[in-house]
C-alpha cells in the first residue's frame, strides 16, 4: 500500500524535486500529478506539468512512465477533470 | 518527388531532421498521406490541396490547420534561431534570413499588443543575462565608449585639420608687411587677398599693394629670371669658346702674334670669371624657386610654427614619404589616417551599441513587467468599481440602449486616465493600442445588466473552469495526434501540428520524468518524501487549481507534451466563456433541467452526478440494469455492455428530459462540440458507450447537453435533440 502523495514533494534519487498537486487511484494503480519543485525559492513551476506512475519495485518506491497512451491519455483527463470539478466546489 | 516533399516537410518542421523522432513522425504522416490521397508538394499545401468538398466540408478546422501549423513553423524558426545550430542547416522552400526573435515578436500582426508584451517578457526572462555576464557588459560599455569618445576626438580634429587644409587663403597670398593681428582682424572682417578691400586695407595702413605681388607671380618671375640666367651663360660660354679659338699658333712672320695671345688669354680668364658669376646666380635663382614653391605647400595646421620650419630646413615637405613619419614623431595624426578612423569608429559604434542593447534588455524586462502589471491593475480595478457603479448606482439603473453604452464607456474612460499606474502603459511603444485593447478587456468583463445565476455567477475563474469542464470532453473525445487520425484528412493536418510541437517541447525540454540512469537500465526512485510543506508553497498549489497562469502550460505524460491540449482548453475557455457569459447579455441561459424522481420513468436509484472524489471508478456511474423495473431505451448498460439495447419496448419520448448521472449508450454521435454553440470536433465514439448525462444548458434558444465518460472525465457537448433522435432511434431497431 502506497501511502497518501498528495501535498507531498517528491525528491528522487538524483536530487530533483516534484511537488504532488493531486493523486489518482485507478485500476490498482497510483498516479500523481506533479509539478518540479524549486527547493531554493520555494516555488512550484506553474508551467510544466508531469503526470506519472508510482510503484514499488523491489523495495523501492520508483516513478514509473505511463507506456500506455490510451491510459495516459485517460489518466491525464481525470486529472483535469478531477482539476475542473475541484474548483467548481 | 514523394520523398523530396516529406524531406521538404520534414526539414521544414524539425530541428534535427535525421533524428529518430522525425523519421517516426514521418511514417505517419506518410500513413496519413496514403490514406487519404493527398498529393501536396508542402507541408501548407498539404492543406490548400485539399479536395473542394472536402474543404467545404471541413472549412473552420482547416483554417484552424493552417494557422496552427504557421504558428509551428515561426515557433522552431524561432528555436533555430536561438540555437545557433548552423552544423546542420535545413534547407527551406522559402530563403527567409533569420528574423531576431525580439523583432519578429513586435512585428507580429496576429499578437495584441499585451500578448507581444508577454510574449517578450517570456522571451527575455528565458534569455536573461547573469549578474556576471551584466558586468562583464557593463565593463566593456565602459572601456569602449572611452575609446569611442577619444577617437572621436581625433577625428574631429582631423576633419578640422582637413577643412583648413582645404582653404583656399594661402598663407603666402598675404601681404609680407602685414602683422599677424592685422591678418586676423581681414580674416574676421572676411577680406581677402585680390579683393578690392584689401587694397584699401593695405593703403590705409601705408603699404603699397603693388610692393608685394603674391607668391604665384613671384614664381612665374623666378622662372623668368632663371631662363634669362640660363641664356646668359649659354651666350657667355660662346664667347669664351670663341676666344679660345684665337688662341692658335705663332706666325713668326707676324711680330706682334705674341703680345695678341697674352692679351686673349687674358680676356678669357676673365670671361670665365663672368661665366661662374652668371651660374652661381642662376644656382641661387633655383634654389629661390624651390623655396618660393615648397612655401605653397600646405603643411598640416596642427604644427607649430617651428616645427614646419624645422621640416622646411629639413627639406620634408607634404609630398615627401618621411612627411607622415615627422608628423606623427611631433604627435599628430596624419589626415590620411582620417577614412581609416571613421571606419574604426563606426565599428566601435556598433559594438557599444550591441552591448547597450544586451544590457537594454534587463532595463526592458522591468518596464515591460510594469506595463502588464499596470494593464491586469488598472483592468482588474476598473472593470470592479465600473460594475459597481451599474449595479448599484440608480442613474446606471435609469439608463439602456446607446444611453447605458455611452455612459458605461465614459465612465470605463474616465477610470482609467484616473488611475495611479495609467502612465505605465505610456511606456509600451505602441501605447494607443494597448488602451484601446485595455479597454475592449475591461467592457469584455462587465456586465452591463445583473444577470440570473448560476452560470454567470462568479468570477473569470469560475468561467475558465466551465470551460475546462466542457475541454475535458472535447479531450477525451479526440484526444492527441491518434485521435485526430480519425479524420483522416483534417487529422493529417493536426498530427502535423501537435506532432511538431510535441517533438519540440520534449526536445526543448526533455521533461520525462523517469529519464533512465545508468545506461538505461535502472529508473528513478523517490529517496524521499517531505510532509512538511512551507506555506507558501501550498498556497501556490492551490492557485495553480484556480487557473493556470499561462495557458500554454506544458503538461507532461511519458515525456510527451500536452501543451497543445491545454493551449486548446484556454482557447476553448475563451469561446466558451464568451457563449457563457461575459457581455453577451443576449444568451437567454438557464440552470441545467433537473428532472424530479417522479417524472423519470426509468430510473430507480437516485442520480449520482460524479464528484471529485469519485471521477474514476466507472462503476460509480448511475447506470441502468435489467433489474430496472422500467427500463429507459434511451438507457442502456455502459462499459461492460455497451452496445446492446436493453429495453426492446420502442417507447420513444423525445420531449423528455435527462437526469444528471444517467448512463447511456451516444457511441453513435460521431460528432460532438467542445461547448454550446461551438465546433464540431470528431469523437471517439467507444467512449461515448456509457457515457453519464451531466448537465443541460439554453443558449439562443437551443438546448445542449453535456456529457461525461463514464471514468468520470468529461466528454463533448451535444444538441439536444441529437441526443434523442439517436436514442429514438436506436430504441427502434432496438425493437425489431
Amino acid at each position: 500500500m502506497i501511502e497518501e502523495m498528495k501535498g507531498k514533494i517528491l525528491e528522487l534519487n538524483d536530487g530533483i524535486e516534484y511537488y504532488v498537486l493531486d493523486e489518482l487511484d485507478y485500476n490498482n494503480k497510483k498516479y500523481v500529478f506533479t509539478s518540479p519543485y524549486n527547493q531554493k525559492n520555494e516555488t512550484i513551476d506553474e508551467e510544466n506539468f508531469l503526470v506519472v506512475e508510482i510503484k514499488i519495485n523491489k523495495d523501492k518506491l520508483i516513478v514509473n512512465d505511463i507506456n500506455d497512451s490510451n491510459e495516459a491519455l485517460n489518466i491525464s483527463n481525470m486529472f483535469l477533470a478531477k482539476m475542473a470539478a475541484n474548483s467548481n466546489e | 518527388m514523394r520523398n523530396d516533399t516529406n524531406e521538404q516537410i520534414r526539414n521544414l518542421l524539425f530541428k534535427n531532421p535525421d533524428s529518430q523522432e522525425a523519421k517516426d513522425f514521418m511514417a505517419k504522416v506518410e500513413e496519413k498521406i496514403k490514406d487519404s490521397s493527398i498529393n501536396q508538394t508542402t507541408a501548407e499545401e498539404l492543406f490548400k490541396n485539399l479536395p473542394d468538398n472536402i474543404k467545404n466540408e471541413h472549412k473552420e478546422s482547416i483554417e484552424e490547420g493552417l494557422e496552427l501549423l504557421e504558428e509551428t513553423v515561426q515557433s522552431i524558426m524561432i528555436a533555430r534561431g536561438r540555437s545557433n545550430n548552423s552544423s546542420n542547416p535545413a534547407p527551406q522552400p522559402q530563403q527567409t534570413p533569420p528574423q531576431d526573435p525580439i523583432a519578429q515578436i513586435k512585428n507580429d500582426n496576429q499578437l495584441r499588443e499585451i500578448q507581444k508584451i508577454e510574449k517578450l517578457i517570456t522571451y527575455y526572462n528565458e534569455n536573461q543575462l547573469s549578474a556576471e555576464e551584466i558586468e562583464q557588459l557593463k565593463k566593456e560599455e565602459q572601456q569602449k565608449s572611452q575609446q569611442l569618445e577619444k577617437d572621436k576626438k581625433l577625428l574631429n580634429e582631423l576633419k578640422e585639420a582637413a577643412a583648413a587644409m582645404h582653404n583656399p587663403i594661402n598663407e603666402q597670398d598675404w601681404h609680407p608687411a602685414l602683422t599677424e593681428e592685422q591678418k586676423e582682424d581681414l580674416i574676421a572682417e572676411g577680406i581677402t587677398p585680390g579683393s578690392p578691400e584689401y587694397d584699401i586695407f593695405l593703403r590705409n595702413h601705408g603699404i603699397d599693394p603693388k610692393s608685394y605681388i603674391g607668391i604665384d607671380k613671384e614664381i612665374e618671375n623666378k622662372k623668368k629670371e632663371i631662363e634669362e640666367q640660363e641664356l646668359e651663360i649659354e651666350k657667355q660660354i660662346k664667347i669664351i669658346n670663341s676666344l679660345e679659338n684665337l688662341k692658335k699658333p705663332i706666325d713668326p712672320r707676324r711680330p706682334n702674334a705674341a703680345r695678341n695671345i697674352t692679351k686673349t688669354e687674358d680676356q678669357i680668364k676673365r670671361e670665365k670669371e663672368k661665366l661662374n658669376q652668371l651660374k652661381a646666380k642662376s644656382q641661387r635663382s633655383k634654389v629661390e624657386l624651390i623655396t618660393l614653391e615648397n612655401s605653397k605647400l600646405i603643411y598640416d595646421p596642427r604644427l607649430t610654427k617651428e616645427q614646419k620650419e624645422d621640416l622646411i630646413a629639413e627639406g620634408i615637405t607634404p609630398n615627401s614619404p618621411e612627411y607622415n613619419t615627422a608628423l606623427m614623431g611631433y604627435g599628430i595624426t596624419p589626415i590620411d589616417k582620417m577614412k581609416e578612423l571613421e571606419s574604426k569608429v563606426q565599428q566601435e559604434e556598433q559594438e557599444l551599441n550591441k552591448i547597450q542593447e544586451k544590457l537594454k534588455r534587463t532595463t526592458s524586462l522591468e518596464e515591460l513587467k510594469e506595463i502588464k502589471e499596470a494593464y491586469e491593475t488598472i483592468k482588474n480595478t476598473v472593470i470592479k468599481d465600473v460594475q459597481k457603479s451599474i449595479d448599484e448606482e440608480e442613474e446606471f439603473k435609469n439608463l439602456s440602449g446607446s444611453q447605458l453604452l455611452e455612459k458605461v464607456e465614459d465612465l470605463i474612460n474616465n477610470n482609467i486616465q484616473n488611475h495611479e499606474k495609467a502612465n505605465n502603459l505610456n511606456k509600451w511603444e505602441n501605447s494607443d493600442k494597448l488602451m484601446k485593447e485595455l479597454k475592449e478587456d475591461i467592457k469584455e468583463g462587465i456586465k452591463l445588466k445583473k444577470q440570473k445565476k448560476p452560470l454567470n455567477e462568479g468570477s473569470n475563474e469560475k468561467l475558465w473552469l466551465k470551460g475546462l469542464a466542457g475541454a475535458t470532453g472535447f479531450i477525451a473525445g479526440i484526444g492527441l495526434n491518434m485521435a485526430v487520425g480519425a479524420v483522416p484528412l483534417i487529422g493529417t493536418g493536426l498530427a502535423l501540428y501537435s506532432g511538431a510541437r510535441l517533438l519540440y517541447n520534449t526536445g526543448k525540454l526533455a521533461c520525462s520524468i523517469t529519464t533512465k540512469l545508468n545506461n538505461g537500465q535502472e529508473p528513478k526512485w523517490i529517496s524521499n518524501i517531505k510532509s512538511k510543506i512551507p506555506e507558501k508553497v501550498k498556497k501556490g498549489a492551490e492557485a495553480i487549481f484556480n487557473k493556470p497562469k499561462n495557458p500554454y502550460a506544458k503538461w507532461f505524460v511519458n515525456g510527451m507534451s500536452l501543451g497543445y491540449t491545454m493551449d486548446r482548453i484556454f482557447n476553448i475557455h475563451e469561446k466558451v466563456g464568451n457563449a457563457f457569459g461575459g457581455n453577451k447579455t443576449t444568451a437567454e441561459v438557464k440552470a441545467p433541467t433537473k428532472t424530479t424522481e417522479a417524472e423519470t420513468t426509468h430510473s430507480t436509484e437516485p442520480t449520482a452526478k460524479p464528484t471529485s472524489e469519485q471521477p474514476v471508478t466507472p462503476t460509480q456511474n448511475k447506470t441502468t440494469t435489467a433489474q430496472n423495473p422500467t427500463p429507459n431505451p434511451k438507457s442502456i448498460s455502459t462499459a461492460q455492455e455497451p452496445t446492446p439495447i436493453i429495453n426492446p419496448e420502442p417507447v420513444i419520448d423525445p420531449t423528455s428530459s435527462f437526469t444528471a448521472g444517467e448512463a447511456m449508450d451516444i457511441s453513435g454521435l460521431e460528432y460532438g462540440y467542445v461547448g454550446p454553440g461551438q465546433q464540431a470536433v470528431h469523437l471517439l465514439t467507444d467512449r461515448g458507450a456509457g457515457a453519464v448525462f451531466d448537465k443541460m444548458e439554453v443558449i439562443n434558444g437551443q438546448e445542449w447537453v453535456h456529457f461525461k465518460q463514464a471514468n468520470g472525465a468529461g466528454y463533448a457537448w451535444f444538441p439536444k435533440e441529437e441526443v434523442e433522435e439517436l436514442l429514438a432511434s436506436v430504441a427502434k431497431r432496438g425493437g425489431r
